[in-house]
This record gives structure tokens, C-alpha cells and sequence, in this order.
């Protein structure tokens, strides 16, 4: 099995502060770092080449200093690591970078299995791994936990309905993992004073990928900010009681906090 | 009213027939709905209604493809919505590659879904399968006047702060998915016409929709690293502590108690929210028939969104709810977890 990871670092939006006054980000005292539903698709992905053997490759595409992450999951556990990064890809939305990553795995080839984490906590998104497994034309598990191969099929516990389903794919085959699939492992501080002194990490830009310049042309474009209203303490829900509850759930829902989302 | 927004209405599709040369169903606006075993998704209509208004700015035809039915009564329904023509086939959820082909030789301008978190990976295989831009999350839709491209709202970073997305001009289809709730109830016109027709999709439905139902619930976090919880207190004597359980179940919590539970015997004390007990910062904290004791609130002030629900409207918690539900929790709690498991994808 030759598994590759895709990673993507992030500010932690707890470190990212809103400036009121200038209606934006303030990232001045903002932490970057692994982002951390991608930490559950490492530990899923070296849980399966324990299981099954084979090789976990890491890669994230973002500014050279996105090494960083790299060599986080190297200490982790991953065997190589590769950087995708070039000026070009600077203005990059979900479909560029789902067209660069795609390159990169025909360009590694071989690979059985590409593993994502549900979504990047900066920009929710969560389309990352359909997306790839459209262009790749691969099978398709989204939110799984409990990962495991079988004969040329990877079977997995989808969570995107509920109650849960069990998936098969045949291989190869894209893979979200579920945020709460399982806990990270967290490496030995020799692993990561290792990983950090003598990873070796392949950087590969736009030209060795074989991209031209429209295929890196971002579709979306990122206009403004404009500040949520304010955090309200004692907002009443009124209603029926099925009309009190529908609307709870739905602000539990668009605030991200039923945990199923992908 | 309902004159002038006929009126209104006819004027616009006059409007839009002057604009639009290849007929119909060629361009507009396409909006996917659905229907399961229950009738039509609880968001159906009202996704149209919001189609509507985008519509109306852009001078546009909407069509909806109507996924599991072909009940001509639903169809109506959203016609009545904003509608003005509904595809309606029996398929569940049709291969990726099929609707693919169905889009793009209708070529509409803007292609929406409600982002549920199945339609979400679905609107992204499409969108990958077709090279187009597809904006998950969103919040608010408005189309940009200078380049009558569409422009969404949506939140970001923890929902902290909304971004303001727009589509690169001339791209089509722009792809969306807005969350279905909160949205607003539609006006709904029962005296507007629309056309209704079946389509046919190759059989099977995409993959990963269907599969063996397991019933394995996801294991326990420990409560001081929990992202949700679901505490009880005294209040819940009349309805029952199962409840507290099930809910907890039902939206992936742990459980947890006040002081009124521990000496109930509810719970061990190790469950205990007090700041002689446990302090808690999870993302979200549902207090059941909690009062709100000052020990209590003052252990859970790290968290970031508190839910309330109490019988006592005067109940002490409420003041650090960020949302408070007044009533029987016997009542509310049960609904809710129907209400939970609608969200988490297919029915309405």
C-alpha cells in the first residue's frame, strides 16, 4: 500500500484574532500549525500501512516555510515528505489546489490511497477530498473512521448520514477521515528532534508538475471581511416545541458544532 | 399584495424573455432539491425562494431538479416557492458523472444546493468533475451588479468572521451551497405556473450514499478534552435521565451532570460540572434542566456556545445561555434529537 497524506498548515483560528476596528483578520500573534482534522488522517493512514504494510507519503501544498508540517507528520511517522510550492500558487482556491495535489499524486504514482482530513479549520471548506477524487476519478469515502483494507477494496465507517454506513471502495481510493475518527498519536521528542535534523523534504513547483499557467487560475476570488454580529448571551429560541428544536439544531449545524460534518 | 406580486413577477418574465434566447431550461438558475420516503427535504422551498431572489435580480428562469420523487403535488410546491419549471426523477442521488452531463448541456448560470453534509461532497464531485468553482458554507448569497456574477457570505475561522466570496467573471456554472437553516419561510404563491416534467437518470445512485447501517457509536472523549456536552441537573427528575444520554448520543457529547445530578445519583462524581468538580471548555455545552447554580455557570464559562433549555424562564443559566429554550425538557429534548438527526443528511 503506498498511502500519501495530504496535510495543509493553517493559522490555529483560536490564536487568529478579529479586529473590530479594521473589520479583518488580526494574524500578528496568530500560531501556525498542522491543521488538526488532517493529525486524524496521518494517525488513520499509519494506522492502515501498520495493518497493511506499504509506505505513508506526506505532502501539502503551501509557502516553503509549510515544511514545517512536514516534518511534523515525518516525526508522526511518514516515510517522505513532499512540498508543493511556487509563487504561482499563491492565490490558489479549493479547485487549484485540488488540481495541484492531483498532479502531484500522478506524478508520485502508484498510489493506492489518498487520505484528507474532513476539512481545514481556517476556511471550512470541506470539499477537498471530493474534489480529488472527482479529478482522479477514484473511490470516494467520505467521514470514516475504523479504516481497513480488504482484498483490493478499502472499507471504512462513513459518518456523513446518520446512523453510520459501511463503506467499500476498490482502490485507489480518497478518503476523509472523520474529525473524531480517533486520537492523534503525539510523536516522542526524539522522533521530532530527528524528524526536524534529518527529514529530507522534496519541494516540486508548478513547472514539475507539468501545470501551465490557466490551469493554476483560481475561479473564486476573495473580496472582503465583514465582522459576525455580536456574541449575545440570553437569546431566547421561541416557538413550538418541534419549532424550537429545528431551529436549535439548524444553529448547531451552520455553527459546526454537531460534529458530523465533513 | 398578491396582485402586485404577480404583477411584479410577470413583469420579470418578461423581462427574462427578452433575455433569454435558448429557451427555458437553457441558463437560469438551477437548484437542487429533495425528497425522501417523508416528503419533501424541510429546506426544499425555501432554497428556491432564496433562488428567487438572486433570480429576480439577474432576470432569470429558475428550475429545480427534483431528487427521489415524482409526485407532481411536491413539484408544486416549489413552483409555488419561486419555481418555474421542476425535473423530477425517482433517483436517490444520481452518479456524479450523469448530473454532470445533465448540467452542462443545460448550462445554467448559477447551480445551488443546501449544504447538507451529503449535497456538500456531492456539489464537490460535481464541481470537480466539471472544473467549475463550487463555495461550500455559505451564509448569505447576492450577485455582484458590475459583473452579474454570484457573490456569497460565508463564515470562517471558527466562525469568527464572515468572508465575502465572488466568482471570477464569466465563469458558469458558479457552483454554491447555502446552509439550509436559518431560512427564512418562503412566500409562497399558489397561483404560479410552472412547467413539470420527468427526467431519467442512469440507475445507481453515487457509491458512497448507500451501505450496510451500523449502529457503532463513536467512542467517549474525556470531559475536560470533550468538544461537546451534554449536562443534566435536577430538572430532569420528571423526564428521565435516558434523555440526557440520548442526546448526548444523538450529536456526539459526552455526558455530564450539576451537583442536582450527582446527589440524584445520576452520575459518578468524576462527571460532576462545578468548580469544585470539573471545569469544562468544550465548543458546546447543552445544560438540561440545569438551573444554573453560580458554582455551575462559573465552570463552564470557558465554553463557547451554551445551550439552555429549562421549564423555569427565570432560570440562572439562561443569563450565560447563548441560546435558551423555554419548556419541558421531556419535550424539547426528543424533538431535538429528531430535529439532529434530520441534519445530519438525507431527510427533511
Amino acid at each position: 500500500m503506498r498511502i500519501v497524506v495530504c496535510v495543509k498548515q493553517v493559522y490555529d483560528p483560536r490564536t487568529v484574532r478579529v479586529s473590530q476596528s479594521r473589520q479583518s483578520l488580526d494574524l500578528r500573534n496568530a500560531e501556525l500549525v498542522l491543521n488538526p482534522p488532517d493529525l486524524l488522517a496521518m494517525e488513520e493512514a499509519l494506522r492502515l500501512r501498520e495493518a497493511a504494510g506499504g509506505e505513508v507519503v506526506v505532502l501539502t501544498l503551501g509557502k516553503p516555510e509549510a515544511d514545517d508540517v512536514l516534518l511534523w507528520s515525518v516525526a508522526m511517522g511518514a516515510d517522505a515528505a513532499y512540498l508543493l510550492t511556487d509563487e504561482k500558487f499563491a492565490e490558489a482556491d479549493v479547485g487549484v489546489t485540488a488540481k495541484v495535489l492531483a498532479a502531484a499524486m500522478r506524478k508520485l504514482g502508484d498510489v493506492d490511497a489518498a487520505f484528507l482530513g474532513a476539512y481545514a479549520a481556517d476556511s471550512e471548506a470541506g470539499q477537498m477530498g471530493a474534489r480529488l477524487s472527482a479529478l482522479l476519478g477514484w473511490s470516494f469515502l467520505p467521514s470514516v473512521t475504523d479504516v481497513f483494507k480488504t482484498g483490493s477494496n478499502l472499507a471504512g465507517l462513513s459518518q456523513l448520514q446518520s446512523p453510520a454506513r459501511r463503506l467499500l471502495g476498490a482502490l485507489p481510493a480518497v478518503v476523509t477521515v472523520h474529525p473524531r475518527a480517533t486520537r492523534p498519536r503525539f510523536p516522542h521528542a526524539a522522533r521530532v528532534i530527528n524528524a526536524y535534523r534529518d527529514a529530507k523534504v522534496v519541494v516540486w513547483d508548478a513547472d514539475d508538475l507539468g501545470l501551465a499557467e490557466d490551469e493554476l487560475a483560481p475561479q473564486t476570488e476573495f473580496r472582503s471581511y465583514s465582522l459576525l454580529p455580536e456574541r449575545e448571551r440570553g437569546n431566547m429560541i421561541e416557538g413550538s416545541v418541534e419549532e424550537m428544536a429545528r431551529s436549535l439544531a439548524g444553529e448547531l449545524y451552520r455553527r459546526r458544532l454537531l460534529d458530523r460534518e465533513a | 399584495m398578491a396582485m402586485d406580486m404577480s404583477y411584479l413577477e410577470s413583469l420579470q418574465t418578461l423581462m427574462a424573455t427578452e433575455e433569454t434566447t435558448e429557451g427555458e431550461s437553457s441558463g437560469g438558475i438551477w437548484v437542487v432539491a429533495q425528497s425522501t420516503a417523508e416528503g419533501l427535504a424541510g429546506w426544499a422551498d425555501k432554497l428556491v425562494a432564496q433562488a428567487r431572489l438572486l433570480a429576480d435580480q439577474l432576470g432569470a428562469y429558475i428550475q429545480v431538479l427534483l431528487l427521489g420523487s415524482e409526485d407532481e403535488a411536491l413539484a408544486n410546491v416549489l413552483i409555488a416557492a419561486g419555481a418555474d419549471g421542476v425535473h423530477m426523477t425517482l433517483s436517490a442521488l444520481p452518479s456524479v458523472a450523469a448530473v454532470a452531463e445533465f448540467v452542462a448541456e443545460r448550462s445554467p448560470e448559477i447551480l445551488l444546493f443546501a449544504d447538507t453534509p451529503l449535497f456538500r461532497q456531492y456539489a464537490a464531485q460535481l464541481a470537480g468533475k466539471l472544473d467549475k468553482p463550487f463555495l461550500s458554507g455559505c451564509t448569505g448569497l447576492d450577485i455582484d451588479m458590475v459583473t452579474s456574477g454570484l457573490m456569497v457570505q460565508r463564515p470562517v475561522m471558527d466562525n469568527r468572521i464572515n468572508e465575502l466570496v465572488a466568482m471570477r467573471e464569466g465563469v458558469r456554472p458558479q457552483i454554491a451551497a447555502l446552509f439550509p437553516e436559518p431560512l427564512p419561510e418562503p412566500f409562497s404563491d399558489p397561483y404560479r405556473t410552472g412547467s413539470v416534467e420527468v427526467v431519467s437518470f442512469p440507475a445507481g445512485d453515487v457509491p458512497w450514499l448507500a451501505g450496510e447501517v451500523v449502529d457503532a457509536p463513536l467512542s467517549q472523549p474525556a470531559l475536560k478534552t470533550a468538544k461537546v456536552i451534554v449536562a443534566g441537573g435536577r430538572g430532569m427528575a420528571g423526564a428521565g435521565w435516558p434523555l440526557v444520554e440520548s442526546l448526548a448520543e444523538a450529536i456526539g457529547g459526552v455526558v455530564a451532570g450539576s451537583r442536582g445530578a450527582l446527589d440524584e445519583g445520576w452520575i459518578p462524581e468524576e462527571r460532576m460540572i462545578d468548580l469544585v468538580g470539573q471545569r469544562v471548555a468544550p465548543d458546546l455545552y447543552i445544560a438540561c434542566g440545569i438551573s444554573g447554580q453560580m458554582q455551575h455557570n462559573a465552570a463552564i464559562e470557558n465554553a463557547r456556545f451554551v445551550v439552555a433549555i429549562n421549564h423555569n424562564p427565570n432560570a440562572p443559566i439562561f443569563k450565560v445561555a447563548d441560546v435558551g429554550l423555554v419548556g419541558d425538557v421531556g419535550e424539547i429534548i426528543p424533538a431535538l434529537i429528531e430535529s439532529v438527526g434530520d441534519f445530519s443528511a438525507m431527510v427533511k
